[in-house]
């Protein structure tokens, strides 16, 4: 062969290829001995000759893999692929003795000793092996960086993996070597080959990564590593299908690979199977237990154990009482055990542990007890609720005394974890509305949502196309037999009577109240009304058996069945006879209370109890009633479900009335038109002209909703003639009205001012006669309707001219200074709508015309931004408001106080926001809300943190704490969390920030996806920038994680995440310091062409200051252009802080300075020097306030006035204005 | 108890808050008008959404307590 060996005792970086042959023992079985030798030997020849022709470095033999180093990863990456398709053509020419290799490989520096190669990296890539399938080659991070572009070769992400010993998670990517065909089928190919690998029975599930189970891995491996000081355990419980048994496997994965590996027994108690000591006998008599006897020389104590079980006596036995033959076996037991422990630690794993034998579980108590001290590691799996559990109740109070044990409940899966898993078993993601399906129909169990993915899979119901798997046929796809089966078990647990119940229950809905129950049964079995508590009895064990579940007190209802699948293999059973009479019994009892809520389960119940009539007119009231009660998808829903039990037209008429309704409100344009098709239809039948305009008018108002303005305005113009021709008033109020939201493009009280291309004399004139029509026929409501929209009309025009003076060189200070005289017209038209609105009590209205005014009062919308605008309508709000009471008022300012901190601090305006979040503080304590106290203390911490006052941010950060205190929440705890981690990190801190922000993201836990997101952002970023002022390799490394975990976290979630791109900008940052600098701009192009910089703005400085190092750093084409666009921002921004102090403070944060060389900006002078007016008293102070901002309607003296401007040394108040904001005294 | 979140658009003056404190939970319409809508709450935690609530400078963003969607799963 020529195999050479490296020089002695050397060192470098190599790539290092492990091979193993999987199945060797079972072949050896299956085959024979000499069978078996001489396709091992096949394999060594076959593998020997790849790695040599690869270039690789033969260093040895493993029994059944080798190692080999190579210099190169593509040639490590290639010799992996010729091997791979090396032995499919040999299975193909030797089917009967097919063989499969996993391979991995990683790179690193390796030293070399004794003819062997030893390091790290060595270790990785042998636990990067042991995670591939047969037949996979899987490769790491580093070896998928080095191999740069593979050339013809694909490669998939296969997400994150947890290697033994090895405290972070590893990225691996799988190579597809399969690939022959055109690129697109390779890829389809490889997904489908994963996919059927990932559902096929033999292999094993462990395999793949595990989704969604963090916190349970970071328990085993705390556990694991703690037994050197004694026996700990774990107990895991959760629910049938919750992945119980999929984590011990986990466990066992983990326990075999730690650094001393363990001895692993598992067992398994059986549903169907009981006996006296059960578990320990089946645990005794495997194989593999043999084999570890004979391993750890403990085949005398095991010998002995295994007889005293199976009640073999020995010497001196026969004179033991039955107690005392307990004992012994007891000892034996342990005895066995404790010798098993002797050289190296032990797992003891134990499977469903609520089936488990009591004798079993005694002894499992024992050993507890007298091996507490040895190396033992205990795992149990349960389920929480179980009529056999006392047992395992007891064992785990005994563990929990002891204190060596932690308690872990699986939970569901979120829908982010289930599109994880989705992932993992399809090898491809699925698309949105399959994912919804799939969970929804899951529950997020997984088990469910293998089993269904696996049924619809065989079914061809999910289809690969574009690389997404989508689902084909969304209705009508079946339960999968697993599933099915799985309940019935469950179900079969039950005796006659309670599953009978069970079934009647079910038809009342998924959740259900025993004072329904009752009187239903009562009605359908003949017989008299059972008592609540009766019927919960007789319910007790379904409950006990997870199929049931109690509602926490003071819930509308009593029991949910714990998975709708339940529910539905109950009613599968039920004759339809039976059902129909019982939903007439529901039907009756609801109709006897004539209580509204329950109208919606009314029309249900009387339309499956065959009662047609009675259900559209149920349906009807309920649809209505839910519309008012802004439940317009309820509304939809009620009206859906009904509408196949109208068939008069009028009926139908009245519902799609109410639906067209509800669909309006949720905006959905192209579902209106669809029901108006409908209406149209049934217009003919009933020949009404009014119902023919109504329907026209909805028309007018669904088109607007998709956009189609022009059809829009013909329908409402249309309609308009009609109304004229017919004289009827009301009509062409109501087209006019139309007309006019069509002409704005706008619907009503929702346009702040009318955009460049809206026909403004067109619109004018449209609400002008609406407004006439409105007072000629008495109606106050659509006065104030058209008079706010006048006023937002008129507002336009002002804002035109000024755009058109501006154009012509008028400047801003001119265009301030005249403010008030050119909206004056705006301004009335608006007071006189939001009077109206006060009258009418309508508050919504009231409020779109106080926002109109207050855009009315911004004479330059740039000058003062959304702020200022926030402010004015603050402001206006005090003013203007009318009964409500001092509590009420209080309450709405601190609201306001805290939203504009908020808006402040989320637009990089600390000044304001310190201003404004000390008062919100305030007021929050003087309404004793702590909850909004913390959050304003809280944000006050950030504000102080992000320009570097630390001392200040601890001292806020203090309040935060202490106020969250009185609100205890584990949001709440995030919170403090993040505000800790913000806070070291402007302390530079990076183990407290790494502390606190893993912290967070517990908390986080998986019911709220955002938050982890958001944790690891901000772990990924604030370590990434500790790194470039430390450098630190660890922060580096660190940051990549989190970001790398920031992308997995929101690689489900929708809309436009800022989280990803500051994920990339981190990763560009990473790839610049490891001088991989083609992938570190692409990461940096990534990060800015994926954040909307202004919206978020805070983030969009960090990705900013990332991308800015790598692009503008590395002179990349496009580094001038930006160098020019960040500095202009900055000027914006700088403009924006009024306090010259947090100013400079602001830009003397590190990162922020160092976004100022890159982009060669520099703080304009009369920014950066103060020019405090502190002769100024308050009061005059306040008057050039009024005079900058225009905002308030106070009448000042002339002489004031002059004195003021003469005292600052200006000849106008425009140069006044300038005066001011140069001083910054905009907020003071 | 659930709840569900309404955005009221003739209160909304499109400061964005809600965006930037949920942006999975709300995004910006297309439209004429930059107003937010919805898009999935139920990746954040409520709690999150009382924030975004209070945030708003007009109280534009309503919580309202509804009964679990299962409930009316009938």
């Amino acid at each position: 062969m020529g195999l050479s060996q490296p020089d002695a005792a050397s060192q470098g970086t190599q790539t290092i290829l492990f091979t193993d042959l999987e199945g060797s023992t079972d072949m050896r079985i299956r085959l024979g001995d000499a069978a078996a030798n001489q396709v091992f030997n096949e394999h060594d020849q076959l593998i020997r000759f790849q790695i040599d022709a690869g270039g690789g470095t033969d260093i040895k033999g493993l029994g059944d893999g080798f190692m080999a180093l190579f210099t190169s990863a593509n040639n490590a990456i290639d010799t992996a692929v010729s091997i791979q398709r090396a032995i499919e053509e040999r299975n193909a020419a030797n089917p009967d003795k097919p063989i499969s290799v996993r391979i991995g490989i990683n790179s690193g520096d390796v030293t070399y000793a004794k003819g062997d190669a030893h390091g790290t990296a060595v270790h990785a890539a042998s636990r990067v092996a042991a995670k591939a399938q047969g037949d996979q080659i899987l490769i790491s991070q580093v070896v998928f960086d080095l191999a740069g572009s593979l050339g013809p070769t694909r490669v998939v992400d296969r997400g994150l993996f947890w290697l033994k010993g090895f405290p972070e998670r590893w990225r691996l990517y799988e190579v597809l070597w399969r690939a022959k065909d055109a690129p697109g089928d390779r890829t389809a190919r490889a997904v489908r080959d994963a996919s059927a690998r990932a559902f096929d029975p033999s292999s094993p599930r462990s395999a793949g990564p595990i989704v969604g189970r963090k916190r349970e891995l970071r328990a085993i491996e705390e556990q694991l590593a703690a037994t050197t000081s004694g026996l700990r355990a774990l107990v895991l419980q959760g629910e049938a299908g919750i992945g119980k048994t999929r984590m011990l496997e986990a466990a066992v994965d983990l326990a075999e690979t730690a650094e001393t590996p363990y001895l692993t027994l598992d067992v398994a108690a059986d549903e169907e199977l009981r006996g006296p000591f059960l578990l320990f006998r089946s645990l005794l008599n495997s194989p593999r237990v043999a084999a570890i006897a004979r391993e750890a020389m403990a085949l005398e104590p095991v010998d002995r154990a295994r007889d005293a079980i199976g009640g073999r006596s020995t010497d001196g036995d026969e004179g033991l009482s039955p107690q005392e033959k307990m004992l012994r076996i007891f000892d034996e037991v342990a005895s066995a055990v404790a010798a098993f422990t002797r050289d190296r630690p032990v797992a003891l794993l134990f499977d469903d542990l609520q089936w488990a034998d009591e004798d079993s579980i005694q002894l499992i108590r024992y050993l507890v007890r007298t091996l507490s001290t040895a190396p033992i590691f205990l795992l149990i799996t349960v389920r929480p609720y179980s009529e056999t559990s006392a047992g395992s109740d007891k064992l785990i109070a005994d563990l929990d005394r002891m204190r060596v044990t932690q308690v872990l409940r699986l939970e569901r899966f979120n829908r982010v974890e289930t599109g994880e898993l989705l992932l993992n078993l399809l090898g491809a993601p699925v698309d949105d509305q399959t994912l919804q399906s799939l969970h929804a129909r899951s529950e997020g169990v997984p088990f469910f949502i293998e089993e269904l993915a696996r049924a619809y899979r065989e079914a061809d119901a999910l289809q690969l196309m574009d690389g997404t798997w989508t689902m084909t046929r969304l209705s009508g796809a079946t339960v999968p037999s697993s599933v099915q089966s799985l309940i019935e078990r469950r179900l079969a647990q039950l005796s006659d009577d309670p599953r009978a119940l069970l079934a009647d229950a079910g038809v009342l809905g998924r959740r259900f109240k025993l004072s329904d129950l009752a009187p239903v049964l009562a009605r359908i079995r003949n017989e008299t009304q059972r008592q609540d508590w009766e019927l919960a009895e007789e319910l007790d064990m379904a409950v006990e058996l997870g199929l049931l579940v109690e509602e926490p007190e003071g819930s509308t209802y009593d029991f949910s069945f714990s998975h709708d699948q339940i529910r539905a293999s109950l009613l599968a059973d039920l004759p339809r006879r039976r059902q129909q009479a019982i939903h007439g019994a529901i039907a009756e009892v609801l109709g006897s209370r004539e209580d509204e809520a329950d109208l919606s389960m009314l029309a249900y119940h009387s339309m499956k109890a065959g009662d047609s009539e009675k259900a559209v007119s149920c349906a009807l009231e309920a649809a209505r009633s839910a519309l008012i009660g802004s439940a317009p998808e309820e509304s939809i829903r009620i009206v859906d479900t009904t509408l196949p039990a109208a068939s008069e037209p009028a009926e139908r008429i009245a519902m799609l009335r109410v639906k067209d309704d509800a669909l309006a409100v949720l905006d959905r344009g192209m579902d209106r038109i669809a029901n108006l098709a409908e209406m149209t239809a049934l217009t003919s039948a009933v020949a009404s002209p009014e119902l023919e305009t109504e329907v026209k008018l909805r028309r007018a108002s669904a088109s607007r909703a998709t956009e189609d303005y022009e059809a829009a305005v013909d329908l409402a113009a249309g309609l308009r003639s009609i109304a004229v021709d017919r004289g009827d008033l009301e009509l062409e109020l109501e087209a006019c009205l139309e007309l006019g939201q069509a002409l704005t493009r706008s619907d009503i009280g929702e346009a702040y001012w009318p955009l460049g291309e809206v026909d403004l004399d067109a619109a004018d004139e449209a609400y002008s006669r609406a407004l006439e029509l409105a007072r000629e026929l008495g109606s106050r409501a659509k006065e104030a309707v058209a008079l706010r929209e006048l006023a937002v009309i008129e507002g336009g025009r002002v804002r035109r001219s000024i755009i058109a003076a501006e154009e012509e060189g008028t400047s801003r200070f001119e265009i301030l200074a005249m403010g008030p005289t050119l909206f004056t017209g705006a301004k009335e038209l608006a007071e006189q709508a939001f009077k109206i609105f006060e009258e009418l009590g309508d508050q919504r209205g009231a409020m779109s015309a106080l926002i109109s005014m207050a855009y009315s009062h911004v004479t330059d919308p740039t000058a003062h931004g959304m702020a200022g605008r926030i402010e004015h309508v603050r402001a206006l709000h005090n003013s203007r408001r009318g009964q409500v009471t001092d509590s009420q008022r209080a309450k709405e300012d601190a609201l306001m106080l805290f939203s504009i901190h908020t808006y402040a601090r989320l637009h990089i305006q600390p000044d304001l926001a310190l201003l404004r979040g000390r008062e919100a503080f305030e007021a929050a304590r003087g309404l004793g809300d702590r909850w909004l106290e913390a959050l304003a203390a809280g944000g006050m911490s950030l504000t102080y943190a992000s320009f570097g006052a630390t001392a200040d941010s601890i001292a806020w950060l203090d309040r935060a704490a202490s106020a969250a205190m009185s609100v205890p929440s584990t949001s709440m705890a995030r919170r403090v969390e993040m505000w800790r981690g913000a806070c070291s990190a402007a302390r530079g801190e990076s183990e407290e920030v790494k502390t606190h922000f893993e912290r967070a993201i517990d908390l986080a836990g998986t019911k709220n996806p955002a938050g982890q997101a958001e944790a690891y952002c901000a772990l990924a970023m604030e370590t990434c920038k500790l790194w470039a002022s430390t450098g630190e390799a660890a922060l580096l490394e660190r940051a990549a994680q989190a970001a790398h975990d920031t992308l997995d976290a929101t690689g489900f979630m929708r809309g436009q995440l800022p989280w990803e791109s500051v994920a990339h900008a981190v990763l560009a940052v990473v790839a610049d310091a490891d001088d991989r600098r083609e992938e570190a701009e692409e990461e940096a192009r990534i990060a800015l062409s994926t954040l909307d910089g202004l919206t978020h703005i805070l983030h969009f400085v960090n990705v900013l200051w990332a991308a800015g190092r790598v692009l503008i750093g590395n002179q990349a084409p496009e580094a001038n252009d930006m160098a020019q666009q960040i500095a202009q921002g900055l000027g914006y921004l700088s403009m924006n802080i009024i306090d010259p102090e947090i100013r400079s403070k602001w830009f003397g944060v590190e990162a922020h300075r160092e976004l100022a060389q890159l982009a060669g900006f520099e703080l304009p002078d009369y920014l950066g020097s103060s020019q405090e007016p502190a002769d100024l008293d308050e009061h005059e102070l306040a008057l050039l306030r009024e005079i900058t901002s225009r905002s308030y309607e106070t009448k000042h003296d002339q002489t004031e006035v002059t004195d003021l401007l003469s005292k600052l040394g200006v000849d106008s108040e425009t140069e006044a204005i300038e005066y001011a904001i140069k001083a910054g005294i905009r907020w003071r | 108890m659930a709840v569900r979140v309404v955005i009221d658009r003739r209160r909304c003056i499109g400061a964005g808050p809600c965006i930037i404190l949920a942006p999975s939970a709300f995004q910006w319409r297309q439209g004429d008008f930059v107003k937010p809508e919805l898009l999935d709450p139920s990746t954040v935690d409520e709690d999150l959404l009382r924030e975004v609530v209070a945030a708003c400078p007009t109280q534009a963003i309503v919580l309202e307590e509804v009964l679990d969607p299962v409930s009316s799963d009938i």
